[in-house]
């Protein structure tokens, strides 16, 4: 009888963590958008503002916490090791990034324009092609913001709910 | 020296470029790029090499990727950070080298407002000829005054006025043992970074203690600008011409600052044509070197007083 017990709640356990991790998910997507938006607003008035060179700008993101450290990382690994380009360097890093990023597919599609958007010789364009890619930033994250709050809840409620029902249908 | 030397002995410039060409340039002038002087970079047109033995055309013919590969190393991977500096069509790197840019530009106001594309580098490998000065040293110093007398320097393009001036700032600027009068306070207005070749600020060629170097900065404000703050008793500027900096020289003699400058012409006789310049000239300055791609002659007063062969 102990046995079907701890077997009902081993499975009421797994199927709430399971809601958990997708509402945490969620939740993790859109704090994700929201850094980033932040990191590329301030890289952006560097570049265009202050003329910051690139390699200064990676090492001060990468004292942020979060995702944009973890990028940023990679984006310099990228330029001093392997000594590739901008651009290359960029889409290598987001390459890289992806199987540990909470960030949808076409979140990191907006993400890998970046490498060319810095690519051009005159701050304006750089203005212009940054600006462009923190505003759809920014509408993912209205998007992810949203989803969370709507879906995150229904996510935890459906693993609980979920796991007893199973609970139900096996005894 | 210049410090041009990065891993394995190898010239910086070479790590600006894409792997091939840096193969070519090892086997046809060494790692240390020996007596290499220019390097021309057009797009679509075969790599030219401006050496003391002439020019020389490499099979390397760079395309758009080599374009961005040499951008991005002169800039660091930042372009944009260089914005200012390109306007004026060049840039100066590590080391002291100048880069000049030419390709599309976009204007606002009728000014160059940005470089759009890039067509064509000619990278200049800076050059210092340590001691090409000290044979006029002696004739340029007035004991009894214990200054310097002033001194022009003139020559057609390329025939070495600015590495000459460049010794005389290092010279005067260093300790000298037994005649420590020689060595004074000297200010460099260096408007196109061209005499001290400045990185972020900072004299990448060899020079003594007693130095100040303002970067790019116009010779009419910096002049005035240097004997305000620096309170020099040198000044060293480059490519005098224009009737505003001959009165700014003019003003700077008459506070005293002994003048040590250069000029575009290919004689004297040229120079004194140029109604400014004449009065300059006999009034103030007694002593001219003529620089050509043979050496450089001193005149006193109008009298040939010393020759030197230039080296290669």
């Amino acid at each position: 009888m102990t046995i079907h017990w701890i077997g009902a709640l081993l499975i009421v356990a797994g199927s709430s963590l399971e809601g958990f991790r997708r509402s945490n998910q969620l939740h993790k997507r859109q704090l994700a958008l929201v850094e980033f938006a932040q990191a590329l607003t301030w890289m952006q008035n560097e570049i265009v503002k202050r003329q910051t060179p690139i390699l200064e700008i990676i090492r001060t993101q990468m004292q942020r916490k979060g995702e944009v450290a973890v990028l940023f990382g990679l984006f310099q690994e990228q330029l001093t090791k392997n000594q590739s380009l901008l651009n290359d360097a960029w889409t290598k890093a987001v390459d890289a990034y992806k199987p540990v990023s909470n960030l949808l597919p076409e979140d990191l599609e907006w993400l890998m324009r970046i490498g060319e958007a810095i690519k051009p010789y005159d701050r304006q364009s750089i203005d212009k092609e940054l600006s462009f890619i923190i505003d759809m930033l920014r509408s993912c994250h209205q998007e992810a913001r949203s989803r969370a709050v709507q879906m995150g809840k229904v996510y935890k409620a459906l693993g609980v709910m979920g796991g007893i029902l199973i609970v139900l249908l096996l005894s | 020296m210049i410090n041009c030397k990065g891993v394995d002995g190898m010239h910086t410039i070479l790590f600006l470029f894409p792997e091939r060409l840096q193969h070519l340039l090892i086997e046809s002038f060494t790692v240390s790029l020996a007596g290499v002087e220019e390097i021309r970079i057009r797009i679509g047109r075969p790599v030219q090499i401006e050496s003391h033995h002439g020019t020389v055309d490499l099979d390397y013919v760079p395309s758009q990727n080599d374009r961005q590969h040499i951008a991005e190393k002169i800039s660091q991977h930042s372009f944009y950070s260089l914005e200012e500096e390109m306007k004026k069509g060049y840039v100066t790197i590590e080391g002291g080298h100048r880069v000049g840019i030419a390709g599309k530009v976009t204007l606002e106001e009728g000014r160059v407002k940005a470089i759009q594309s890039i067509s064509s580098f000619a990278i200049r490998i800076a050059s210092e000829q340590i001691g090409c000065a000290d044979p006029f040293m002696d004739e340029l110093w007035d004991p009894i005054a214990r200054r310097w007398q002033h001194c022009l320097l003139i020559g057609p393009p390329k025939s070495g006025k600015t590495t000459l001036l460049r010794d005389f700032a290092r010279y005067i600027s260093l300790h000298h043992q037994g005649c420590e009068d020689r060595s004074k306070k000297i200010s460099i207005v260096d408007e196109r970074s061209e005499i001290a070749a400045c990185h972020h600020g900072v004299p990448q060629l060899t020079f003594g203690t007693k130095i100040d170097v303002l970067d790019r900065c116009p010779k009419l404000e910096g002049m005035t600008m240097m004997i305000r703050s620096m309170s020099p008793e040198v000044m060293i500027v480059d490519e005098i011409g224009h009737e505003r900096d001959i009165y700014a020289i003019m003003d700077a003699m008459y506070t005293g600052v002994s003048m040590i400058m250069t000029a575009h012409a290919n004689s004297i006789e040229e120079l004194q044509k140029r109604a400014i310049m004449d009065k300059l000239l006999k009034s103030e300055i007694h002593h001219y070197i003529h620089c050509n791609q043979t050496g450089y002659t001193l005149f006193k007063n109008g009298r040939k007083i010393i020759f030197s062969e230039r080296k290669p």
